[in-house]
């Protein structure tokens, strides 16, 4: 095999490269259309039954997972920033003051999953390793965990009157639909059992304060 | 399995192997090669899959770093949001897992251990950290751009560096398949040269056998070839095969053949023996094993031819063995039948091959002699020769079981000179005669010719009666004188003349020859040189007779028989005769029979004092140098001289010189035949002093021979 196949083959793997960047971005921009939570759903959260996702908060991307992660070394992974720590404490802060109820936080084992859970959600969490994510992991892997978050999504919520609070990364839910929340984000689900799931509604970060505004606004005018 | 099957096989068989062996060979060699190719081209094709994967690797890395440079693109941009970013990195991710997968195998693939696994695992780290980097930009990417950005920039500087060393590998690999392609090529080239000089062995090797096979088998069947060449031609009749007698015990293919071609052999053979039995039966006698009427006519018909061709003489002989009737009868026939071939066996070694000898059946034999020569007598006389030879044989006995057989036969001859008028004749005649000799007694000979039967018998009768004539004193001596010159008598020549009771009186002529043939001369002759001897001493008691010599003649075997000089010297001293008075007259053939010895005699008879006379001088071929080395005394002019000499048939000149010659030799000339006076007058003319003949008196007996003396005497006396 001659030097010049070696270079046309390198020369038609870069035109197959460009044709399939251009189809994966035209696949992503259909679709989901994500929802801004409503004093409804508050109303729903405080009735309990539902499952509560949050992507962990905003991370410095300076600094980044290590291949391979060493989950037990909080230094090998991307850390949280301080603004994300303090955009946590507030959310954290509007989860009381909205007075949802929940018994278990079940958290991812990477350390900005558990202290984005503790910070919002309180010291008592669950640590559930097969949620783990990383961004090397590789789609054998990557299965189970999204497999896990299918599950803990879908499952009716026990004791009633609670609802479920999972605390992980966005790919999983990129994984389980054409959805990938912001950091900081919380995600309401309707588990449906065996594997199914409702969509009710985000809460990014920044939509807390209008959520806040028209919650108030109902109970005032109630 | 019949000969021709076999002999099939065995010329197919070198063939056979041959193909057989040789496609066996070129089978194996192919199933050789195709392994060798086979082998070669699997790892050809696996040094081409190695490529061909190094070549899909740095596709599809080109893919991945193209689509992690267009997401960062389109973050930078914000024209692709989070999710999309997200999807991009996850696809980014997987292929550079199943990236690393390959990578892994490339640098465990045997080609590219034996290429350079250096650069190989320098490729798979710079590959890694690429990925590491890849994966931590995709995954801030939708994050941080920036960050993602630089990460993306140190992962380039990776890029580059396994770029380099993909293409260094890639170069090595492609050297490397080549030349893992050169070395398979020469494998398979030298499994191929293998397979070829094994098989240009093998075949040679084959072929050798092969040829070594054939040529037995050929060999074999060129013998064959040859007995049968032999076979045709041989008129022998035993017909030697040693080859094939060999053959036939030897543990060839073609035994059987060589066993059937003997058989065959053996045929002719018999076949053979019994042409030659049958020839011999139709040409020969049984019995003694000696030709047949049929084979004797055969060569009668060709001795006659013959015999008119040279003008020679044809003798047929019948024997005819005498009682052998009663020998037969008396003793059976199978005696009959030995006798015989001891009859045989005698003639034949009596005759050692003169003549043919036949048996006509039984007891009868036949002689055939051709060739004889001479006169009708002479060869009659061969033939009786030969008659009583054969006769002779049969007189001692034969033993024959205890039986002592006395045998004679009876004979019959016939004599042809011109084939006769019916070819059985010869054979008839000479029957005849033998059956006329049988009539006439045992053991007797018979011609069938009439006239020859009776001039032999004639002859024999002369014979006999000349042996008595001497017994029966019919013998008497004649004296014819001899006279000098003036008619002085000298003395006589004794003449003998047989006084025959019946036929009265026989010249010399027509018994001296008959005396010499069967020797009878020699007694004849002694009896005359006594009679003239003892005619001397008588008449040397005679004063008017003693001065008379007497001239006797002496034939040639009479003087070469031994002690002739001896006998002549007792007739002297017996008798008292002077011995100066006896003159013995010899031939010119006497003398020249046996010279040396001649001459010696003579001397010993010339010291005793006995004279000599040539007689018949002039009628042989004597020559001076003999007449001078013989003590001779007397030369005689023959007789037929004298009467020429008259007539004038003979030169005087030749008379002349006899005369001469002998004046000269000291030798005394005395002619005679003179019958004229004439004729003495001219003897005396040409110098002859001694004359004999019919002039002065014709032979005649003792009393008037000295009656004449006295008278002639006493008228010649010069008174």
């Amino acid at each position: 095999m001659t030097v010049n196949t070696i270079q046309y083959l390198f020369r038609l793997g870069r035109q197959v490269a460009v044709l399939l960047a251009c189809t994966l971005s035209g696949v992503a921009s259909a679709g989901f259309i994500e929802i801004p939570a409503s004093p409804q759903h508050i109303a729903l959260l405080q009735q309990g039954g539902l499952v509560v996702y949050m992507r962990h908060g905003r991370t410095d991307a300076r600094i980044p997972d290590q291949i391979p992660v060493n989950l037990n070394d909080c230094s090998s992974q991307r850390p949280l920033t301080d603004a994300g720590r303090q955009t946590l404490d507030n959310i954290g802060q509007y989860v009381t003051q909205l007075n949802i109820p929940y018994q278990s936080v079940i958290s991812s084992p990477f350390c900005r999953a558990q202290e984005s859970a503790r910070r919002v959600f309180g010291e008592a969490i669950q640590i559930d390793i097969d949620l783990r994510y990383t961004a090397a992991m590789p789609a054998a892997e990557r299965k189970p965990a999204v497999e896990r978050t299918r599950l803990h999504l879908s499952e009716p919520v026990s004791p009633m009157g609670t609802n479920r609070i999972v605390v992980s990364h966005g790919p999983n839910i990129a994984e389980l639909m054409d959805y990938l929340p912001k950091e900081g984000t919380l995600i309401l689900f309707r588990p449906l059992g065996q594997g199914r799931f409702e969509y009710l509604a985000s809460i990014p970060p920044a939509h807390w304060p209008e959520l806040l505004r028209q919650w108030q606004t109902e109970n005032t005018l109630r | 399995m019949k000969a021709s099957h076999r002999l099939r096989l065995l010329l197919l068989l070198p063939v056979v192997t041959v193909v057989l062996l040789a496609t066996a060979i070129v089978l194996l060699s192919l199933h050789n090669i195709r392994g060798h190719f086979a082998t070669s081209g699997a790892a050809q094709h696996a040094d081409l899959e190695v490529i061909a994967r190094m070549a899909d690797f740095s596709r599809r890395i080109n893919e991945v770093h193209n689509a992690t440079i267009s997401a960062l693109r389109g973050a930078m941009a914000d024209n692709l949001d989070e999710l999309q970013l997200y999807r991009q990195h996850r696809n980014i991710v997987d292929e550079l897992e199943q990236l690393d997968a390959l990578v892994q195998q490339l640098t465990h693939s045997e080609l590219m251990i034996s290429a350079n696994h250096n650069s190989a695992r320098e490729l798979q780290e710079e590959f890694r950290a690429y990925r590491h980097f890849v994966i931590m930009a995709t995954d801030v990417i939708a994050v941080d751009p920036q960050v993602a950005d630089e990460f993306i920039s140190q992962a380039a500087a990776h890029f580059r560096e396994f770029s380099l060393y993909t293409s260094i590998v890639s170069g090595r690999l492609a050297e490397r398949s080549q030349v893992r392609t050169t070395e398979q090529n020469a494998l398979v080239n030298n499994a191929l040269w293998q397979v070829l000089i094994t098989g240009l062995l093998s075949l040679l090797l084959l072929f050798s056998v092969a040829f070594l096979v054939a040529r037995r088998a050929s060999t074999q069947i060129l013998q064959i070839a040859d007995a049968l060449t032999t076979l045709s031609r041989s008129e022998q009749q035993e017909i030697p095969l040693p080859q094939i007698e060999a053959m036939q015990h030897g543990q060839g293919e073609l035994a059987g053949i060589a066993g059937t071609l003997l058989k065959f052999r053996n045929a002719i053979e018999r076949q053979r023996a019994a042409e030659q039995k049958a020839f011999e039966l139709a040409f020969y006698d049984p019995v003694t094993g000696l030709p047949n009427r049929r084979l004797l006519a055969e060569h009668l018909e060709h001795a006659l031819a013959l015999g008119q061709k040279n003008n020679t003489w044809t003798a047929l002989l019948l024997l005819d063995l005498d009682g052998f009737k009663t020998i037969n009868d008396l003793h059976g026939h199978r005696l009959g039948d030995q006798l015989l071939v001891e009859v045989t066996g005698r003639f034949t070694a009596q005759l050692q091959d003169r003549g043919t000898l036949a048996c006509l059946g039984g007891d009868q034999f036949v002689l055939l002699l051709d060739g004889l020569n001479g006169n009708n007598r002479d060869a009659a006389l061969q033939a009786r020769q030969l008659a009583k030879e054969l006769s002779g044989c049969l007189q001692a006995p034969v033993q024959l079981q205890d039986n002592t057989l006395y045998i004679s036969a009876s004979i019959g001859i016939s004599m042809i000179q011109q084939p006769p008028e019916l070819p059985e004749q010869p054979l008839q005649f000479a029957e005849a005669a033998m059956y006329q000799a049988k009539a006439e007694g045992r053991g007797i000979i018979r011609f069938h010719d009439a006239g020859i039967q009776q001039r032999l018998e004639e002859r024999a009768f002369m014979e006999l009666e000349l042996r008595q004539a001497a017994e029966r004193d019919e013998l008497v001596l004649y004296y014819q004188p001899q006279v000098g010159n003036n008619d002085k008598v000298d003395g006589a020549e004794v003449l003998l003349r047989w006084q025959h009771p019946q036929r009265g009186l026989i010249p010399p002529m027509d018994f001296i020859p008959l005396a010499e043939e069967t020797g009878l001369i020699i007694g004849i002759g002694q009896w005359v040189l006594e009679q003239a001897c003892a005619q001397l001493a008588q008449w040397q008691q005679d004063p008017a007779l003693a001065e008379l010599s007497l001239a006797v003649n002496v034939s040639a075997r009479q003087f070469s028989e031994a002690g002739f000089v001896q006998q002549v010297a007792d007739i002297l001293h017996a008798t008292g005769a002077n011995p100066h008075r006896l003159k013995l007259e010899l031939t010119e053939s006497t003398l020249l029979h046996n010279m040396e010895d001649t001459i010696a005699r003579m001397q010993e008879l010339q010291q005793l004092g006995v004279q000599f006379s040539l007689d018949d001088f002039g009628t042989g071929y004597a020559s001076l140098q003999y007449l001078q080395r013989l003590p001779l005394d007397q030369l005689k002019i023959d007789r037929s001289f004298v009467q020429g000499l008259l007539s004038g048939d003979s030169d005087p000149a030749i008379v002349r010189a006899i005369i001469a010659m002998g004046q000269a030799l000291h030798l005394e000339v005395i002619a005679e035949g003179v019958e004229e006076r004439s004729q003495q007058q001219n003897l005396a003319l040409l110098g002859c002093r001694h004359y004999q003949g019919y002039l002065f008196s014709a032979p005649v007996p003792l009393a008037h021979f000295e009656q004449w003396c006295l008278l002639h005497h006493n008228a010649s006396q010069p008174a």
